[in-house]
């Protein structure tokens, strides 16, 4: 069914709006989830959990991208479950490991959580990520966005992991330096 | 800045960006013009090596002044394939000169004159 259609159905208040999310964002929900938690059932409850929060939003929101912005909910309600789990030890898994690959980007200082500096670092990223090349952009997009492993990135993309875990590098090196010009590290 | 704030922040990039990385393309793995140069070297090396093995072989011919039959006989030797008494043909090799040159010639000469003489002997 075409997003808008299940958009209208939203706005319609028919609860077939969730159904129909769920048959063609579903698998894609459950994927960023999965990577993310690393657990089945919390990646079905983060799904869930994304259904809601869409059912809430959706009047008055109106998406122009509906996939992504699905995408980001799932996100953000399993990094919320990652740090509930985690809380008070140290989490495992690939979240765990790009979090540390992260902290070469940044100073490790906690910076209050003001809907200022998330505005200005989503606009610092999203600058940094439009300068990048195509291919580094997917394979540093692929990591820190949806949490894939490198070598589900190597598989995805058909680099090499060696590859893939130089242009990281080299990526981060650059973000490390963005954020630094802009006062954000 | 922790570098949770940082992952976290990743979900505030524009959609549009986002949809470029759903479907990646999968990336052909082109042979770079360093690895085609490699491989170009090693079948010329190759066909290199064949036609020295050639070479070499009918060279062989070329230095060859005469068959010979030989009796073996290992049947008191360890570690041989053939231990019951058996012929072999044998090839006579020369190493004083190529077919049709003077020390060629002078060689088979003398060849065959040291075959006839036994066989001679031998009567």
């Amino acid at each position: 069914m075409d997003d808008n259609a299940i958009l209208d159905l939203y706005f319609s208040r028919s609860e077939q709006a969730i159904v129909e999310t769920d048959r063609k964002y579903g698998s894609y929900c459950y994927s960023i989830a999965n990577h993310i938690l690393l657990s089945p059932p919390d990646a079905e409850e983060s799904v869930n959990d994304t259904y809601y929060t869409a059912w809430k939003l959706i009047p008055p929101r109106r998406p122009q991208r509906f996939g992504p912005f699905l995408g980001k909910l799932t996100r953000n309600l399993s990094i919320d479950r990652w740090r509930k789990n985690t809380a008070g030890k140290r989490g495992g898994g690939e979240t765990q490991l790009l979090l540390d690959e992260l902290a070469e980007c940044v100073t490790g200082a906690e910076s209050p959580e003001t809907e200022m500096l998330r505005k200005e670092l989503s606009a610092a990223l999203n600058r940094f990520l439009r300068a990048l090349p195509d291919r580094d952009r997917t394979v540093f997009l692929l990591r820190y966005y949806h949490a894939y492993s490198q070598g589900e990135i190597a598989q995805k993309t058909g680099f090499s992991q060696n590859q893939v875990k130089y242009i990281l590098q080299r990526t981060r090196r650059n973000l490390a330096n963005t954020l630094k010009k802009e006062g954000l590290q | 800045m922790t570098s949770m704030q940082l992952f976290q922040g990743f979900s505030g990039i524009d959609a549009e960006l986002l949809e470029t990385i759903e479907q990646p393309q999968v990336r052909k793995r082109k042979l770079s013009r360093k690895r085609l140069w490699l491989i170009a070297a090693i079948a010329a090396l190759a066909l290199l090596l064949v036609g020295c093995a050639a070479y070499y072989i009918l060279s062989m011919e070329r230095v060859k002044i005469g068959e010979s039959a030989e009796q073996r006989d290992y049947t008191l030797v360890d570690g041989v394939y053939e231990k019951d008494p058996h012929t072999v043909s044998t090839s006579i090799l020369t190493l004083s000169g190529l077919e049709g040159s003077n020390a060629y010639k002078a060689c088979a000469d003398y060849y065959a004159f040291q075959e006839e003489y036994d066989r001679n002997m031998k009567r």
